[in-house]
């Protein structure tokens, strides 16, 4: 008990259904369409529940649409759940998408601090990493160039290297494994393997169902925001590709 | 609320950082740099002396810095509530990657533009010097006049943040809100003068920037104490403060989801 460092009971997380389309005015005269009509909730998560020990890695799979990144938010604290709970121990870093907090006009540099002092990292603890993400990402010179004259290669380096190299406790990774240019891609895998040894708890989304069964400890399948197998990966990856091929 | 206000108080060298960050990128690339919070300011008023003390011939004496000392101070609601408009929306991405209190961006907005006042202030105060203001002890009386403003901003900001994410064209009506606000505030002109007696009172207790503005070039120009009205603005600050964070603690949950 005492080392889970994720827990999730029977988590939902429900989303209002917002007006994107207005229904118009005219249709709403020959329709007679109420906008205010038609259900306006739907569960893009619900009755997920799931342990993870320090040290172990999550792959969670499924189709487009199943709910991963919402998963993922939701173990990150960016959502809280409207159903059940989620219970995390220790410093989650909800990287998503890598590079979403940076600030075009500002340099790598200074948004290695933003970054990280947005994902809730003291400023000393950002500035004693400093040369390592320096290092790590490759850039030499450009980190003192504003990240707008960034190729997204570039931009995806230094959003790894930071993730990589601030200590948190969980890490959160959407799709990382395709990050650069062949090169760089061997060296940010060999980088996930050497946090999943250093006794970091790691919750991998993936399509790549290559690497779930090379990283990962256990296996979450979602379908439709609910759990539709849940253990070793092997059989989950395993009835996850019957499933694909006899839904072609 | 209460765990609204701690949350941002965790998390306040972030806050220091994003005010950083956001004055540093005001002022990037500019020759004048800094100079720029003294010299937007200046130019506005002379812009206004043109159109009332030379096209309309109107004012009163001293009307350039009478006009300054409460236009300087508008200025920093002005953008305070612009910028909170969209200070939510336009971080969308960031606020659906990482987990920040939200209150932290209204905050930001408010802390940024107070040290933009307070680097305006080294325009007034040349200023009042030269055009021979009455400088009184009264004069320390801006510090809580401009904390009654502030707090009464801060409420704003905060609603406006909320509002701004459930509705879109916000935006678009506080451009043109706020302006005519302006133009209904004691700054172009002084309650004595263009508001008839018998509405003097009601005026100084529904807009909360009657007293503030008067108050302003009282202290500062007129050497003159600031009136009881004061006190109502100061309810009030306090009353949309409250209200402000009152419906960011409803909202703040459910922001991420509905951006």
């Amino acid at each position: 008990m005492s080392d889970v460092v994720i827990r999730a009971d029977n988590v939902g997380v429900r989303f209002r259904l917002r007006f994107d389309k207005r229904p118009t005015f005219k249709k709403l005269l020959l329709q007679g369409t109420k906008p205010w009509s038609g259900n306006r909730e739907f569960w893009a998560l619900r009755g997920i529940s799931f342990s993870v020990r320090r040290g172990e890695t999550l792959g969670v799979i499924g189709p487009n649409g199943s709910g991963k990144s919402t998963l993922l938010r939701v173990i990150g604290g960016i959502y809280l759940p409207d159903e059940g709970k989620v219970e995390t121990k220790g410093r989650v870093s909800a990287l998503l998408s890598l590079t979403a907090g940076v600030q075009p006009e500002l340099s790598g540099r200074d948004n290695i601090f933003l970054i990280g002092m947005l994902m809730g990292f003291p400023y000393k603890h950002i500035r004693s990493h400093l040369e390592e993400i320096i290092e790590f990402s490759e850039l030499g010179k450009f980190i003192d160039a504003p990240v707008k004259t960034y190729s997204s290669g570039m931009l995806a380096r230094l959003g790894f290297a930071i993730a990589a190299h601030l200590e948190c406790d969980i890490l959160l990774i959407d799709e990382i494994l395709g990050v650069g240019d062949q090169q760089f891609r061997a060296k940010s895998q060999a980088k996930i393997r050497e946090l999943i040894n250093q006794e970091r708890t790691v919750i991998l989304v993936s399509h790549n169902l290559e690497a779930i069964r090379q990283f990962s400890t256990s296996c979450l399948w979602l379908d439709k925001g609910t759990m539709r197998a849940y253990g070793d990966p092997d059989e989950v990856i395993a009835s996850y590709e019957d499933f694909l091929t006899a839904r072609k | 609320m209460k765990t609204l206000v701690c949350s941002l108080w965790r998390r306040r060298a972030l806050l220091w950082y994003l005010v950083w960050v956001d004055l540093k990128l005001s002022y990037r690339n500019k020759v004048l740099g800094y100079l720029w919070s003294l010299l937007d300011p200046l130019m506005l008023m002379v812009v206004y002396v043109i159109l009332v003390q030379v096209i309309f011939r109107r004012g009163e004496p001293q009307y350039p810095v009478l006009l300054f000392s409460a236009l300087l101070a508008w200025r920093c609601f002005l953008h305070s509530t612009q910028e909170a408009a969209t200070c939510i929306t336009s971080k969308a991405k960031l606020l659906q990657t990482v987990a920040v209190p939200k209150i932290i961006f209204p905050t930001q907005v408010v802390v940024s533009n107070t040290l933009q006042y307070i680097f305006g202030l080294g325009a007034l105060v040349p200023m009042l010097i030269l055009m021979k203001a009455k400088i009184t002890p009264y004069a320390l009386w801006l510090i809580p006049v401009f904390g009654v403003q502030l707090v009464f901003t801060y409420g704003v900001c905060l609603i406006v943040a909320v509002v701004g994410v459930y509705f879109r064209d916000l935006q678009n009506i506080l451009q043109f809100g706020l302006r005519m606000w302006w133009y209904l505030s004691p700054g172009l002109f002084s309650v004595a003068d263009r508001i008839p007696e018998r509405l003097q009172r009601l005026y100084m207790i529904i807009n909360p920037f009657a007293p503030l503005l008067e108050t302003y070039k009282n202290i500062l120009v007129r050497g003159k104490p600031p009136s009881e009205y004061l006190a109502v603005a100061a309810a009030i600050a306090v009353a949309i403060m409250y209200f402000g964070l009152w419906v960011f603690s409803r909202k703040e949950r459910d922001l991420a989801k509905d951006l």
